[in-house]
């Protein structure tokens, strides 16, 4: 059975987990594309940038704090 | 269809940064992807209210619930029935959207998502698979 590649996002959230910042990766989530304050903000962001369609997702610091 | 886990920063109460690994599926839309971790602890799909403006909705114009988590304060939300797409897959699955809701992804529930499919999770190997009833 082929491995499935991990994705590690530890490092590349960690310059923006300060700011808690909507980041906009690229498909293989292993690039910010762009950062937003909103989700639309991030959204418009990486239109700009890249004609890649960014997967949406929050840089926060602890992830393991959000238990609903 | 088979998923890594994302790894993800954590830090423990005693201020300790920890790894954590987490199924988290990238979902569909027309303009983006949605990162929503897989929660068979939630009842229901949840998403922040700016997400359901980014797809088009008008979010008050959705079923008004109030959801209750852990900590026991109900949040106001409004359902509404979402499209998206899992690989090839055309989704459609009822989504509470609340502006009190500071999640950093989407929740995918247990109404309708898993109905729709067989989840299987293999964290200690990394991934979890989606198998389609």
């Amino acid at each position: 059975m082929a491995k499935i590649k991990e994705i590690n996002l530890t490092k590349l959230i960690k310059p923006y987990a300060k700011d808690n910042v909507w980041l906009a990766l690229n498909t293989i989530q292993n690039k910010v594309l762009a950062t937003g304050k909103t989700v639309k903000e991030v959204i418009d962001n990486a239109k700009k940038v890249s004609k890649e369609k960014p997967v949406i997702m929050k840089a926060v610091q602890n992830y393991s704090k959000y238990i609903f | 269809m088979k998923f890594p886990y994302l790894t993800l920063p954590s830090i423990t109460p005693l201020g300790k940064t920890i790894i954590d690994k987490v199924p988290i599926l990238k979902i569909e839309f027309k303009e983006f992807y949605l990162n929503c971790m897989i929660d068979t602890g939630a009842h229901v799909s949840m998403m922040p209210a700016e997400f359901g403006v980014a797809i088009g909705l008008n979010i008050k114009r959705g079923e008004p619930l109030l959801i209750t988590g852990i900590d026991n304060i109900a949040i106001p939300s409004y359902i509404h029935k979402v499209e998206f797409y899992v690989g090839k897959i055309l989704c459609k699955i009822e989504v509470a959207f609340s502006e009190k809701f500071k999640f950093p992804y989407g929740l995918l529930g247990r109404r309708d998502f898993f109905d729709m499919f067989k989840i299987h999770f293999y964290q200690s190997e990394g991934f979890f698979e989606l198998e389609t009833y």
